[in-house]
């Protein structure tokens, strides 16, 4: 996949730990674990990417490998080989055979407000991380 | 409310050869969800677009949670007791089973849709998963769970079902997963002890359908 023209990249070899928030695009081909806040734009987590972490943006695409809660305000879609443990709040949500879901999904929350940053460490409830 | 499921091109994941089979235990669930409003369903099933589609177009949320893979992990055995018994065989641990799969973060479920897992799980199991469901089931909450008469047979493999307005429900083969244990009814009477009523169908499968209410 090309990175679209302005995204910011997470590697492959690459481990990201604590809050991430921006506005512009944001593809993962590594490791976050904490906080993702894009403002009007989109997360895609490629195949290799492994996201532990809870998430708010405008879009999300996943394809690789997400624990914790996901908050779109556009769509989010699960692409085959997709696994996502955690809560999916979306007003739009596709999902490709072959993705897992391992949690809620509950449209009529997609508006509710994002908690705000406390500037602490936030993790996901989930322990039970899984490869 | 959501605009798009779609599936892969090209994708042959499930067969669609089964037949449909028709279920009195899903019309009694799907005419509580259409009359209900905002309820919250635990769906046992292996990730459907399909019924995740079905469930929150008709207002309602709704958790996935398929636990029969997980189950074959080897993650999830111990060594039998006593260790140094000549005959130990690996024990499935079920209290850290059930702490790490059933959690479910604090939630409650108006409807559970427990299908046909517990004869894929392992026996020593399937008590304790029945009660952490009823824990976790509101009161006048129903419970859905069928159970397969025979070990082996075309209608025992592992489906996932495919909810819909229809009084059938497609079952799409869903991976090899064997069925470890059959349970006659009066185990199956024990394991829904403390729900205030059970109900029984006997279908022409040789599936037995059963809705308890807690």
């Amino acid at each position: 996949m090309i990175p679209t023209e302005g995204a910011t990249v997470i590697g492959r070899e690459m481990k990201v730990r604590g809050e991430l928030s921006g506005s512009n695009d944001l593809l993962v081909d590594g490791e976050i674990e904490g906080v993702i806040r894009l403002t009007a734009a989109r997360l895609t987590v490629r195949a290799d990417g492994r996201v532990h972490a809870t998430i708010a943006a405008q879009d999300v695409v996943v394809m690789g490998h997400i624990e914790g809660e996901i908050r779109a305000t556009g769509h989010v879609e699960l692409r085959n080989g997709a696994v996502v443990l955690g809560d999916i709040f979306a007003a739009r949500l596709s999902i490709e055979e072959g993705a897992m879901l391992r949690g809620g999904v509950d449209p009529s929350r997609a508006n509710e407000p994002f908690p705000a940053s406390s500037g602490a460490d936030s993790t996901p409830r989930r322990s039970n991380a899984r490869t | 409310m959501f605009d798009v499921f779609k599936k892969k091109r090209g994708s042959t994941t499930h067969s669609a050869g089964r037949p449909p089979r028709h279920s009195r235990g899903w019309i009694e669930i799907r005419n509580h969800l259409q009359k209900a409003q905002s309820l919250r369903v635990l769906d046992f099933g292996s990730t459907s677009p399909a019924n995740i589609n079905y469930l929150t177009s008709l207002g309602h949320s709704v958790y996935m949670a398929n636990i029969v893979q997980d189950a074959t992990r080897p993650e999830w055995l111990k060594p039998a007791q006593p260790v140094d018994s000549k005959d130990a065989a690996p024990e499935f641990d079920v209290d850290r089973f059930i702490a790490a799969n059933l959690d479910f973060s604090g939630r409650d479920f108006d409807i559970i849709l427990l299908w046909d897992t517990a004869n894929f799980l392992p026996p020593e199991m399937v008590p304790a998963l029945f009660e952490r469901l009823r824990k976790v089931l509101r009161p006048e909450g129903m419970l859905l769970a069928f159970f397969h008469g025979r070990l082996i047979g075309p209608e025992t493999a592992f489906a996932r079902f495919q909810l819909g307005d229809s009084d059938d429900l497609q079952a799409l083969d869903s991976g090899s997963f064997p069925v470890r244990q059959v349970y006659q009814m009066r185990q199956v009477e024990n394991f829904l002890e403390g729900y205030s009523s059970i109900r029984f169908f006997l279908c022409k499968d040789n599936v037995r359908e059963v809705i308890a209410v807690r």
